[in-house]
């Protein structure tokens, strides 16, 4: 599946609203993919991972204590920004049909 | 319908935090002068208890309001920013100012479930709620599900609504089992502090929480919040910067700690060695077979140790025995159980205790150790069953949802989840920066050293209490050297305990306490805001169909939260052991109750109210089914787990059975009607799109 993201920044082309339910359901499921690989995958590995040193630090614990959160939050942060693009995309179409439609009156 | 006041610009805000840093700024560092000057330490407790509820009392006066949608959910114009940093303070807890860190403390890298549960949560309410709440806009959950699980007929007359009335049940029982363990910590916290009695405690904190959110309902409330998150702030980030400051790392905690974390686990790898240390370990383990025979001679074992001191005593007092030793034997036949009873309770709990102390050194960052000496992945399954039941309940909870709900639009909405999770996250990965640096000092300063030479604060922490210690030191293998093993910390004091144990300045103690008791009642406020709404929303005004003026409605919440504040204050003065016990299983139930209806009346269209019913019903009964199956306080035992999940986990069993609930019943039952499905789609669209989809 091609990241949503990716596409995100490239245009402010209009979207259907039909579009846009479906590009936000995509946007969703990628996200919360990275969301639960992340934090339980994480966890499901921990003791194999145990031997592993980050810059000198244990890195499961350095992981699961502050690693996973930030991530979180960013994970948000991502969400948060691409919906406002899709808003506008919307937003663009909604413009569109109402300028088409005063032309033809 | 409001009088619309308009909510600070940029510059206003930098003006308000400036404002506030300057003024808390000065405030600490006049305690400071005062406590060096020889000011009791009691004192310093008193100016931090007064002058944060006169601060919250003020605010409660500033913004207090009798319009409804004022007083529910603050006029929906709180901006994106401030409604996440309330919802942050909303958020954390009285558990997370201190339990998270004393998890941390006792259960080492397992304590590490509730940082990442409690964090992941706010992902799911990001991506699957909150935008869809506030894009419905009403005042409660129980409103979401029951127009969305709405029957045909139901939308012709008012009836008694299930849906409504088990939303709003669930919603009242959840917060009111977390509220009591909130009022418990703010009794915890001013009793330990300020050295007032628990009970008397407790009313002062509710009398603090009461000025605010009586008058000003969530207006108010999500000022004083947004202060008390300043002061959490605070509270966790400079005692953090000096303990690191202190132990040559840096001044950014966060980051340094590991420099720490590497001391103490080779500290710890040493312990696991020490002579000393086994021997100790072997007094506890003897100790423990002491109470296990005991335990089984019930009750002449009872009668026995209490015959033995009476004895003593006699002994003491007729052989003119000095008047301290009298004291002591006194004190202990005081604190001797007073019925067979009790003594059972008693003894089975010391002998956890020696038991946990008996068993070899956790090292902090050891991963799963037990998994890796039995060869079974019980620790790992219950660590991710836990993690799932907090991510789910979190984003369950009443009192975090309704937040969605005071945001101006529903952009802004999936913007205040980002910074509701930023504020939290900035807090929480300080959490383990502070476990570890407190208990690497823990290890330094006492361990190793002998009973003559231990530090003055000892004293104080000792002395609390005398019936539970807080702290207890006793010379087990008699070498005069305290040993890890000798150690007996309460846990919970350990954030509160932590300045001093580092040797920082007095204000600083007062701070922790000031931020824990800010934790405590910034969730108790937004906890009885949600039950008193639910009650005076769905309950009286929507169930019972009572038709009154918008003034009256706010009025009787008003009335509401004083009664459920009252309730919960006397039931939290009780002490009730059993519901603290319950209260990590709340999470359970919220996400087994609620998280799969929410999720289905935005993501299934086809989901219907029978669906919904048989939903809640499921996890509720399969929830309390493993609960009383498993959870010594409501008589079960481990005996009765399936695959060794704790019964704090039920949620990972529940949840299942309520989806399995909402899927086959919905599927065998007629569709919902068509005014559900058009809610669903416009649910899913933005705001200017409505009624412009030809369908």
């Amino acid at each position: 599946m091609p990241s949503p993201v990716l596409h995100a920044s490239r245009t402010s082309r209009p979207l259907t609203p039909h579009a846009y339910w479906k590009k936000s359901r995509r946007a969703t499921a990628f996200l919360l993919l990275l969301w639960f690989a992340a934090s339980f995958g994480m966890i499901f590995f921990a003791s194999d991972l145990e031997e592993l040193y980050f810059l000198g630090w244990p890195l499961p614990f350095y992981a699961l204590a502050q690693g996973l959160l930030i991530f979180f939050v960013c994970l948000t942060a991502v969400y948060a920004w691409y919906l406002r693009h899709l808003n506008q995309r919307a937003q663009a179409f909604h413009m569109q049909k109402n300028d088409g439609s005063n032309q033809h009156d | 319908m409001t009088s619309p006041t308009k909510y600070p610009s940029n510059k206003a805000l930098q003006r308000f935090f400036l404002f506030a840093a300057a003024g808390f700024g000065i405030f600490l560092l006049t305690l400071d002068t005062l406590a060096r000057e020889g000011m009791p330490r009691s004192w310093i407790g008193y100016f931090f208890l007064f002058g944060a509820t006169f601060a919250y009392a003020g605010i409660g006066l500033r913004h207090r309001t009798s319009s409804i949608a004022e007083f529910y959910v603050a006029g929906r114009r709180v901006p994106a920013f401030l409604n996440g940093m309330a919802t942050a303070a909303d958020w954390v807890s009285a558990a997370s100012f201190i339990s998270l860190t004393a998890g941390l403390y006792v259960s080492g890298f397992s304590g590490l479930a509730y940082l990442v549960g409690w964090t992941g949560g706010f992902c799911l309410l990001a991506f699957l709620l909150a935008p869809y709440l506030r894009k419905f806009g009403q005042f409660s959950i129980a409103d979401f599900l029951a127009t969305r699980y709405a029957s045909d007929a139901q939308l012709r007359l008012v009836k008694v609504d299930s849906v409504r009335a088990l939303a709003a049940g669930a919603t009242i029982l959840i917060s009111f089992i977390y509220l009591i363990a909130q009022i418990y910590a703010v009794g915890l916290i001013t009793s330990r502090f300020i050295g007032v009695d628990f009970t008397t405690g407790i009313f002062l904190g509710l009398a603090s929480i009461l000025v605010c959110s009586f008058l000003g309902g969530m207006r108010s409330v999500t000022w004083t919040q947004i202060l008390q998150y300043l002061i959490i702030l605070a509270a966790f980030m400079l005692p953090a910067t000096w303990l690191s400051l202190k132990q040559q790392h840096g001044p950014i905690a966060q980051f340094s700690y590991g420099l720490s974390l590497e001391k103490l686990d080779a500290r710890e790898r040493q312990l696991q060695k020490d002579p000393a240390e086994i021997e100790v370990r072997q007094v506890h383990s003897a100790k423990a077979a002491q109470l296990e025979q005991a335990l089984h001679k019930l009750p002449e074992s009872w009668q026995q140790g209490r015959d033995e001191l009476l004895i003593k005593l006699a002994q003491l007092r007729q052989s003119n025995a000095t008047l301290a030793s009298i004291r002591s034997q006194e004190r202990l036949l005081a604190i001797y159980p007073k019925t067979p009873q009790q003594a059972k309770q008693v003894w089975e709990q010391q002998k956890r205790n020696h038991l946990e102390q008996a068993a070899p050194l956790l090292r902090q960052a050891s991963v799963f150790p037990q998994d890796r000496a039995t060869g079974q992945h019980i620790e790992r399954n219950n660590f991710l069953a836990l993690v799932f039941c907090l991510m789910l309940g979190t984003c369950a909870l009443p009192h975090i949802l309704i937040r969605s709900y005071t945001t101006p639009n529903v952009q802004a909405s999936r913007d205040s989840v980002f910074w509701t999770l930023f504020f939290i996250v900035l807090l929480y990965i300080t959490i383990p920066a502070l476990a570890v640096m407190a208990k690497l000092d823990l290890i330094t300063n006492l361990v190793g050293h002998t009973y003559q030479d231990l530090p003055s604060w000892v004293d104080f922490w000792r002395a609390i209490d005398q019936l539970q210690p807080v702290l207890r030191l006793a010379d087990l293998n008699k070498d005069g050297i305290v040993q890890w093993g000798e150690i007996q910390l309460n846990a919970d004091i350990l954030v509160l305990a932590s300045p001093e144990i580092a040797g920082l300045p007095l204000v600083f103690s007062g701070l922790i306490a000031a931020g824990a008791l800010a934790a405590a009642l910034s969730t108790a406020d937004g906890l009885l805001l949600t039950i008193s709404n639910s009650l005076s929303h769905d309950v009286y005004h929507r169930l019972m169909g009572r038709q009154a003026s918008e003034h009256k409605r706010v009025t009787i919440s008003k009335l509401l939260l004083l009664v459920v504040a009252f309730f919960a204050a006397y039931a939290a003065s009780l002490k009730p052991a059993d519901i603290l016990s319950l209260v990590g299983a709340a999470f359970s139930l919220a996400a087994a109750t609620l998280f799969p209806v929410l999720v289905a009346a935005i993501f299934w269209r086809r989901a219907n109210r029978a669906g919904a019913i048989a939903a809640m019903l499921c996890g509720f009964s399969l929830f309390m089914y493993y609960m009383l199956r498993t959870h010594p306080a409501l008589g079960g035992n481990e005996a009765g787990q399936w695959w060794h999940i704790s019964p704090l986990a039920a949620g990972i069993f529940a949840v299942p059975a309520s989806a399995i609930g909402l899927i086959v019943v919905s599927l065998l039952t007629p569709a919902p009607p068509a005014s559900c499905m058009a809610m669903v789609d416009r649910l899913r669209t933005p705001d200017h799109l409505n009624g412009l989809e030809k369908q």
